[in-house]
This record gives structure tokens, C-alpha cells and sequence, in this order.
């Protein structure tokens, strides 16, 4: 599967993010394999049509201003540049989160051992901008 | 002090408890939740598609365009819609919170829906069966049920009109100032006479005065130094209340009668009226803007000719044949006899100009009269009525916006629901009408057909900003239209015949009165509360405007009511009392208590009302 | 951080306003509040404690009735282009001035509230929050996404419209562009002003509305002699009006709370 088989723009052309449940129940409607995973989703989530609640690694605080048009349109970025490679696993990575501030690890925290996944704090997205020349001022990011 | 170490130790351990008693340790703990901008409480604003949506903005009578933008279908933002012909792109700050008036703490939600139905069922079966001279009948002769609609024009008005009209005796009453059959056509004035009215404050359609003020030369005649007055090309400074009496002395000037007594009221020099009076014929159309106390003065219009030109009938849309049978006639509050209605209803969910309590008062019964009002703000005349049903505001209603009386041609637009209203809302036409035993559902829809039908005038989209001549579109398209914000606008206005005035009454002087030294003027018209709540940055948190239950007075008048600024004091004149703030403004001229025109204040003063001011 | 910068538009963004124009109708103050998620003022707000960032203050010649004359002065963050004082004082680096646009931005998420840019401000133009943000029941929903809320104890004023600005690099970069298109971003005040009296540009466009009032001779500024060389730009054909950004000339003010 591709990210945007899932991950797709709106119609204005921003990203949502998480998709809707009527995305999975798309094909998960019944069992698509043997896993339990799986019979647990639909049976607590696709057949009483409650939305789950996801826990977004990238998550970024109210007052950043991220718009992924520039990035995918423009300096044609891939998703696994920054959001690391998804679904070469069994499970995914757990979902850790800073007790005082309740943002993910991968925004606040420490870099992730063992290096796999990319950062996605304020220096790592500095650091990427300066490579290519585009260092920016302030307002360029936060809201 | 001695560089011992128990006084280094000493200094230590005191700074440590001061400075756990100070603001730093609890600033370092809000700094690591600052710095994650994820405080308990943190509003979280909506994320979703963004849209926009047009609709028109139903807050006032002016029904300026409004181009709305919404995430994931919620308005957050509202902006004017630029080139539009009616607004010009123009929207006031009470438009551009208008969005928030859905949750505005305060405002009505549930009422007597059941009750209030069940007394307006009984009270048209009561008059009809008293007309018919049905024995045993409630309703005494005479007395009678009646709607009181405050914006007339509508299309809920003609709903109203036909519900009385099954009703024998059904009054559908308006305000009805002695020629409210007026609107104006400002881009043909070269000379602009305003008698207070605030013409650059809230009056007409703000984007069209704007738009058209560069073309006259506007003179204001007003007591108080108003937005408009300290604007004007010229303020002349007349007394409080003589606003009438500057409108007979100009008309005696062009009679070339004596002006003597206007100067004397109004404080005016005679030569200033005079000049005043060869102005208005001498320098290009002209135009008379009465203010709310002296309504009379449309008819100068007429002395100086512009009958035709600036002043025009007031237009309407056009509606469908079969509503003018059996409709009852559009009859003015005052001409109606004292103590007639037994069952008033009013319509105060579409408001323009609030009526003072008592006109409305006298007109019912003595005792136990019932009064019905159809309201979303209990500041209003929710606070006289037996029951209060609550209404949709905008922008969740479903509503058509009569012309505003700066526009000379016939428009015909919706204000579009872009929100959900709350569960336990009514329609007031739709409730009237089922009451009556009529059925209005599609009043709108029939309107829009029959102005279709005519094939006059225009439909002006936004999307496209084109105006499509009404004859190339189907009924369906142009209702699809409407419901997207489109506006119809007529092609034609047609001409108005002056009405009549006894210029020869003599000069009212307001009558002086020991007990009520001061006088009251109204000041800041505002839309009917509640407001956003963001009106707090243009009255508390910055002085641009005095805000609701404010009065100014001149320093030495607060010294002699013993009134500081800031203070609580009452206002009391011969009809009652309100609390009021007491602001101190050097430029309110001396005796005048220049008050913001809330309905409280609107009730207890009329025109020129003497009245005093107690400090608490 | 703004060390190297690939080649792009050096833009100096300003304002034309024209106070003859100005009516003090206060759309403008409402619709930068509903655009920038101003909260409305706590119950024991007053002029001094609340937050206006673009404030609309009247302002008479000193004379009497009826040679009394008045004009509505919207102020606003005067973006100082040189030496700029909040900038300057700020312990925190809360305050960032973009070389790329010229607008002065506050950071109120590295704010510590010590207020010396207020101190410094020589135009007022900066505003506490004394309070935490508190909206009706419901009215959150009606906030802009495009603007984070700050919380109590930070310091905050006009971005011009950050918020928009971002919005317009979004749709340009929607059409596959890299810069803006100059008529997409458009502040807030500058939609809303029904009179047209506010206007928006690049002051290193000749043609643009800022670029032409600062070539006018009856345009000012205010405080210019202090050399903070502000970005906005006032116009009256009235002399009287003129001398309002000069302190050494302002008249004495009268016994009023008000304006």
C-alpha cells in the first residue's frame, strides 16, 4: 500500500491527516486476514462506527504552522522523509508521550534510539530549511 | 552587616522563601507548559475543509452582503462582499462578529413554546367569535388581537398580514413614523441636511454612504457631538430636543416667513438658518434626514423639491397575487385607539428601531393584557411579556431582508442558515401562521417564484460577479441562487408623493422642569443586544464608543449630580428609572446626559426627555 | 536562524492609512480581534488592561465648538524598520524581525511576560494578557485555526495577519508557486475597513498603496524623530492633523476620560 492510499489532500488541497473511519471500513468491512488486530477493529470500531482515537506521532503544537502543499508540490518531498518508513513492521512503534506538555516523543522528546525514525522537532525541520537555503524567520512556522 | 557565614546562610534561605512567595516559581512551571503551548483550558480552535459561503447579513435592516469563511462548514470569519452594488463591499463591527451571535452568553433558548401557541389559537377564535357576535365570547368588543412587527417588509411581515387577515379585527401593526414610506437615493444629493440622524454612524447601508460620500456636502444638525457631528462637512450645535423646530423654522425660511422663534429654540443665529434653507435649494439636489425625534421633517423634502430625486417611495419586492386577498392592512402603532389590544404579539427577532415601552403600553388593555414576544435577547421586550418564545438569530435563520432606506430600488435577498439553530427555537411566522390556521411554510420560496415571474429587474451572483437579467433565469436557478447569498435588485424606484405637514404649528419649546434639570439624548444606535462579545473592544477596552448602560456628562454636570467617572448612577425621568456608568466627557455640553440607546434607556426617554441623575 | 538566505523577494510590507477617511466605525478593531483569536475582555478590563491590537483613538485640534474639528487615528504595531525597540530589549529573542517581509514578529510561545518591549514600545502598541483566554460556551468554535491562542502572561500585537500570510503561501504553493501572489495576502483591518481608509502593500513596490503615501508630502508618520522609522503611513489634507505625530506640537488635553 502508498501512504495516499489513505493519507489523501481535501478538496482545498490540505492534508487532513488521519482519515475518517469510512476510509478503513472502505476494505475492512469484513476480515481481510487472519489477525486478531484486525477482528478487534472492526468488531470495537468499524461495526459500532465509532472513530478511533489515533495517537499521531507527528503531532505538532497549536502553535506551529505546517502546511505539507509546499513541501509535496514544491521541494517534492517523500512522506518517508520525515514521517520514517510506516508498515515495513509487524506492529508499529509505540506511542510515547512527553507526561508534562502531552506531545509525542517525536516532537519534544529525545531522538529515538537507534536512529530510524526522523525527527520531527523545530531543529530538525531548521536543519532540513538551512540545507536548501531556505532559512526563515519565525512567523514563516509558528501561528 | 558582618560576611559571616550564618549571615551569608541567613541571606540565602530568606531569599529562597521570598522568592517562593513571588511569581517565579509558578512562572517557571507555566514556562514548561508555555513552551508546549498546551495549558489546561487551551482553547482549541476547529481544523477541517475550508469553504466560503455567501449569505446577507440580517443583524440590521441595511442586509449587507457578507462572504462568509468557514472550516468544515463553521463560519469562523466574515468579510464584505467588494463591488457588490447594494454594500459595496462595506460590513460594520457588528457584522463582522456576527458569527458569534449564536453563542452569546445570555441569550434565550427555551420558552412557553405550547402555552404561547394554545393563547394565540384561543385569542383569533375569541376575536372572531366576538366579531360574529358569538354569545359568551372572552374577547370584549373592541378589543382585538395584533402583531407588532418590527421590521416590516419582510417576507414573514406579509405572513403576519394574512394570519390577522383571518382574524375579524386582526391588527398587524408597525412602527409607522408619519412617512416611513421613504428611502433615499444618496448618490443624487449634492447637500446633505441630517436633523441627528447618524449618518455615518450606523445609518442606511455603511458601505453605500461611505461610497457615496465624497459626492455631498453633509451638514449635521445635533446636540452632542455624535461620530457623524464631529465628521461633518458642518455641525451646527442646536438645543436638545429642538430638532423639529430647526425643520419648521427652515420651512418658514423658504416661505420667506420669520425664523425668529426657530433661532430662539434651537440656539441657532437666524442668519444661519437662512442660509441654511438657500443652501438646500441652491447647491444641487438636496436631502433631509430626519433623526428619531423629529420624523416629521421628511416632509421638507417635499418644500425643496427633491421628491422624486433624493427621496423615493420605498420599494418592495414584489409578492404573490393571492397575498393581497385577505391580508390586513399595514397600520401605524399611534393611529390605533388606546387600550384596543387584549393579545399583542411581537415580533422582535428581525428588530430595527426599538419602541419606547409606553407607546405600546397604552395601546393595550388595562388589565391583564397578554403579550406575546418572539425574542433571543431578554434585554428586550422580553422583559414587559407573559411569555418569551425564543428565536433563531443570525446566522442560523432562514430570512429575506426587506430594501434598506438608502436603496431606492427593490431588492429581494436571504439571510442563509450557515449553523444549526438549537433545539427548542421557533419560527415566529410559521408559529403565527399555524395559529391562525394558515399555512407559510414555503412563504419564501413563493416570493422568490412570483419575483421570477415578473421578469423585471436583475439577479446578482457572487461567485461569477455577475448580474443575469431576472428573465433568463428559472425559478429554480433563482432560487437555488438566493439560497447561495445571491441578491435580486429591481431596475426601476418609483417616485414618492411629499406627504402633508402643518408648517404653520407653533415653535415647541422643551418645557423646563425643576425636578428633571437635564436633559436625556440618545446616542450610539446599536443593534438590539446581545452582541458579540468582542463589542468589549471598541466600549471598555478602548474609548471609541460609550457601550451599553453608559451615560457621558460634561464635568461640571457629574460634579453637581455628585457623580465621579466610572460611577454607578440612576437616570430617572417622568416615565422611570435605569442604572447607568457615569463617564466624564469634556465635549457633552453642559446639562445634557448624552446616553447610549439601549431598550431600557429607549423606554424610559423619549425625545427630549427631561430627566436627572443620581449618584449611588 | 535567518543567516543564509536563498535569493527571493525582499519585500518591506506597510500601511497607508487615511485618516480622513476614517469614520472610527471599529470594524476594523473587531475583525482583527475575530481574525488573530483576540479574547474578549475579561469582566475588569479596561483601556489600559485590554488587548486592542489595532485600537482606533479620536483625535481633536485642541479648539472649541465650531472651530472643533476631529479625526478617528487607527493604530496600530508601526513595524520599525531600524533599530527596532522591542526587538532590542527582549531577553527571551521573543521578537523576530524577517528580513524577507519587514514585519516584526511576536513569538508569544517564548514570551516570559517581562513586558520590557511594552516599556521600550514607543507606540503602545503591545498588549499583555493579564488573563487567560476565556470564550463564551460554544464561541470556540468560531475560532481561526490559522492563529494559535496564547495564554496568560505573554505579550502579544499585530503581525499583520500572520495567519493570512500563511494562508497565501498555502494557495500559491496549491498552484505550484514559491511566492505569494501579492494580492492574496490582505490583513484582516485592510478587508474590513468600509471606508477603504486602511490600505496594504510592498513599500519597495512604487506602485503600491504604502509606496505612494510615503511619497505624498501629506503623508506622516509618527515619532519619526525617535529613528525607529516606522513602516505605516497617515494621510490628512488637513495641516492640523498633520502635526498629530509630532509630540512637540500635540495640544494639552482637556478634562476627559475618553479618546
Amino acid at each position: 500500500m502508498l501512504c495516499v492510499d489513505c493519507h489523501t489532500p481535501r478538496e482545498d488541497g490540505t492534508y487532513a491527516g488521519v482519515p475518517p473511519l469510512s476510509r478503513c471500513a472502505g476494505c475492512h468491512t469484513a476480515n481481510l486476514g487472519p489477525t486478531a488486530a484486525e477482528r478487534e477493529f472492526i468488531a470495537q470500531y468499524v461495526k459500532t462506527k465509532r472513530e478511533p482515537e489515533w495517537a499521531v506521532y507527528a503531532r505538532q503544537p497549536e502553535n506551529v504552522w505546517f502546511s505539507h502543499t509546499p513541501h509535496i508540490r514544491i521541494a517534492k518531498l517523500q512522506c518517508q522523509q520525515c514521517h520514517g518508513e510506516q508498515g515495513r513492521s509487524e506492529l508499529p512503534r509505540p506511542y510515547q508521550e512527553d507526561r508534562i506538555s502531552g506531545y509525542s516523543r517525536d516532537i519534544w522528546g529525545y531522538q529515538a534510539v537507534g536512529g530510524v525514525v526522523p525527527g520531527m522537532k523545530m531543529d530538525d525541520c531548521i536543519a532540513c530549511h538551512r540545507q536548501e537555503g531556505l532559512a526563515h524567520s519565525c512567523l514563516d512556522c509558528h501561528k | 552587616m558582618q560576611n559571616t557565614r550564618r549571615n551569608a546562610l541567613k541571606f540565602i534561605g530568606g531569599a529562597a522563601a521570598g522568592a517562593v512567595l513571588t511569581p517565579v516559581p509558578w512562572r517557571l512551571i507555566t514556562d514548561t507548559a508555555l513552551w508546549s503551548e498546551n495549558w489546561p483550558g487551551i482553547p482549541r480552535p476547529l481544523q477541517g475543509e475550508v469553504s466560503t459561503r455567501y449569505t446577507n447579513c440580517s443583524v440590521c435592516p441595511a442586509g449587507c452582503a457578507v462572504r462568509a469563511r468557514c472550516v468544515g462548514g463553521q463560519p469562523v470569519s466574515l468579510a464584505g462582499v467588494a463591488g457588490h452594488p447594494l454594500s459595496r463591499g462595506g460590513l460594520c463591527a457588528f457584522g463582522v462578529a456576527g458569527h458569534h451571535l449564536p453563542y452569546c452568553p445570555g441569550r434565550l433558548t427555551a420558552g412557553p413554546v405550547e402555552a404561547a401557541a394554545g393563547v394565540i389559537a384561543r385569542a383569533a377564535a375569541n376575536c372572531n367569535a366576538a366579531a360574529a357576535g358569538t354569545p359568551g365570547a372572552v374577547c370584549n368588543p373592541g378589543e382585538t388581537i395584533g402583531v407588532l412587527d418590527l421590521r416590516p417588509g419582510r417576507t414573514a411581515s406579509w405572513t403576519y398580514r394574512r394570519a390577522m387577515g383571518t382574524v375579524k379585527g386582526g391588527l398587524y401593526l408597525t412602527a409607522g413614523e408619519p412617512f416611513s414610506g421613504a428611502a433615499v437615493d444618496l448618490s443624487k444629493a449634492r447637500t446633505v441636511l441630517s436633523l441627528g440622524a447618524p449618518v455615518l454612524d450606523g445609518w442606511g447601508t455603511p458601505g453605500n454612504v461611505l461610497a457615496a460620500r465624497a459626492n455631498f456636502r453633509l451638514i449635521q444638525a445635533e446636540a452632542i457631538e455624535s461620530r457623524t457631528a464631529s465628521l461633518a462637512d458642518l455641525w451646527l450645535r442646536i438645543r436638545p430636543g429642538s430638532a423639529s423646530t430647526l425643520a419648521l423654522g427652515i420651512a418658514k425660511a423658504l416661505k420667506k416667513g420669520s425664523v425668529a422663534g426657530a433661532a430662539e429654540a434651537t440656539g441657532l443665529a437666524e442668519a444661519q438658518i437662512t442660509d441654511l434653507a438657500a443652501e438646500l435649494t441652491q447647491h444641487g439636489p438636496a436631502l433631509v434626514l430626519p433623526g428619531y425625534d423629529c420624523p416629521e421633517a421628511w416632509a421638507l423634502n417635499g418644500l425643496v423639491g427633491e421628491f422624486g430625486v433624493t427621496v423615493v417611495a420605498r420599494p418592495e419586492a414584489p409578492v404573490p397575487e393571492h397575498w393581497n386577498k385577505n391580508c390586513a392592512p399595514v397600520t401605524p402603532l399611534a393611529s390605533i385607539a388606546d387600550g384596543s389590544i387584549r393579545t399583542l404579539i411581537i415580533d422582535e427577532s428581525a428588530p430595527g428601531d426599538h419602541i419606547p415601552w409606553g407607546a405600546i403600553r397604552r395601546k393595550l388593555v388595562a388589565d391583564n393584557p397578554v403579550v406575546i414576544a418572539f425574542a433571543s435577547s431578554p434585554a428586550g421586550y422580553a422583559r414587559h411579556s407573559l411569555f418569551t418564545l425564543p428565536t433563531a438569530v443570525y446566522p442560523e435563520t432562514l430570512e429575506d431582508i426587506p430594501a434598506a432606506i438608502d436603496s431606492p430600488r427593490a431588492a429581494f435577498r436571504l439571510a442563509v442558515p450557515l449553523v444549526a439553530a438549537p433545539a427548542g427555537v421557533v419560527n415566529p411566522p410559521e408559529f403565527v401562521a399555524k395559529a391562525a390556521g394558515i399555512d407559510a411554510t414555503n412563504a419564501l420560496r413563493e416570493r422568490a417564484d412570483a419575483i421570477c415571474k415578473t421578469g423585471r429587474g436583475v439577479l446578482i451572483t457572487y461567485t461569477d460577479g455577475r448580474a443575469k437579467p431576472v428573465a433568463q433565469v428559472a425559478p429554480d436557478d433563482f432560487w437555488r441562487a438566493l439560497n447561495a447569498g445571491a441578491c435580486w435588485l429591481d431596475t426601476e424606484s418609483r417616485r414618492a408623493a411629499p406627504p402633508h405637514a402643518d408648517w404653520t404649528a407653533p415653535d415647541a419649546r422643551p418645557a423646563e422642569n425643576a425636578r428633571l434639570p437635564l436633559v436625556a439624548v440618545l446616542a450610539e444606535t446599536a443593534p438590539a443586544a446581545p452582541a458579540s462579545p468582542l463589542m468589549t473592544k471598541l466600549d471598555r477596552e478602548s474609548n471609541l464608543r460609550l457601550g451599553p448602560s453608559r451615560a457621558a456628562l460634561h464635568p461640571e454636570t457629574a460634579r453637581s449630580c455628585g457623580a465621579a467617572d466610572g460611577g454607578r448612577a440612576v437616570l430617572e425621568t417622568a416615565l422611570g428609572k435605569c442604572p447607568i456608568t457615569v463617564v466624564v466627557d469634556a465635549s457633552v455640553p453642559p446639562g445634557v446626559v448624552q446616553v447610549a440607546a439601549s431598550p431600557e434607556v429607549i423606554d424610559i426617554c423619549g425625545a427630549g426627555a427631561r430627566c436627572r441623575v443620581a449618584s449611588l | 536562524m535567518t543567516s543564509e538566505k536563498k535569493p527571493g523577494k525582499i519585500r518591506r510590507y506597510g500601511m497607508a492609512v487615511d485618516i480622513d477617511k476614517c469614520t472610527g466605525c471599529g470594524a476594523c478593531m473587531i475583525a482583527c480581534a475575530v481574525e488573530n483569536n483576540v479574547p474578549p475582555g475579561n469582566r475588569g478590563a479596561t483601556d489600559l488592561t485590554g488587548i486592542t491590537w489595532l485600537r482606533v483613538f479620536k483625535v481633536d485640534n485642541g479648539e472649541e465648538y465650531p472651530r472643533k474639528e476631529s479625526v478617528y487615528f487607527p493604530m496600530m504595531c508601526q513595524q520599525c524598520g531600524v533599530e527596532t525597540p522591542c526587538y532590542l530589549v527582549c531577553p527571551q529573542q521573543a521578537v523576530d524581525v524577517d528580513p524577507a517581509t519587514g514585519i516584526v514578529g511576536q513569538m508569544p510561545e517564548r514570551c516570559l511576560g517581562c513586558r520590557y518591549c511594552m516599556a521600550a514600545c514607543p507606540y503602545h502598541a503591545r498588549y499583555f494578557n493579564w488573563w487567560d483566554p476565556q470564550w463564551p460556551a460554544g464561541m470556540e468554535k468560531t475560532l481561526n485555526p490559522n492563529v494559535a491562542p496564547r495564554m496568560r502572561g505573554v505579550v502579544e500585537k499585530c503581525n499583520y495577519c500572520h495567519g493570512r500570510w500563511h494562508a497565501a503561501i498555502e494557495r500559491a504553493a496549491q498552484a505550484g508557486l514559491e511566492d505569494i501572489d501579492a494580492s492574496d495576502y490582505v490583513p484582516a483591518c485592510v478587508e474590513a475597513c468600509p471606508a477603504g481608509a486602511i490600505r496594504f502593500g510592498d513599500l519597495n513596490d512604487p506602485s503600491s498603496a504604502p509606496a505612494q503615501a510615503a511619497r505624498d508630502p501629506q503623508s506622516f508618520r509618527l515619532l519619526v524623530s525617535l529613528g525607529t522609522e516606522p513602516k505605516v503611513y497617515y494621510h490628512s489634507k488637513r495641516e492640523w492633523a498633520r502635526r498629530i505625530g509630532d509630540p512637540s506640537q500635540a495640544p494639552a488635553p482637556k478634562e476627559t476620560s475618553r479618546g
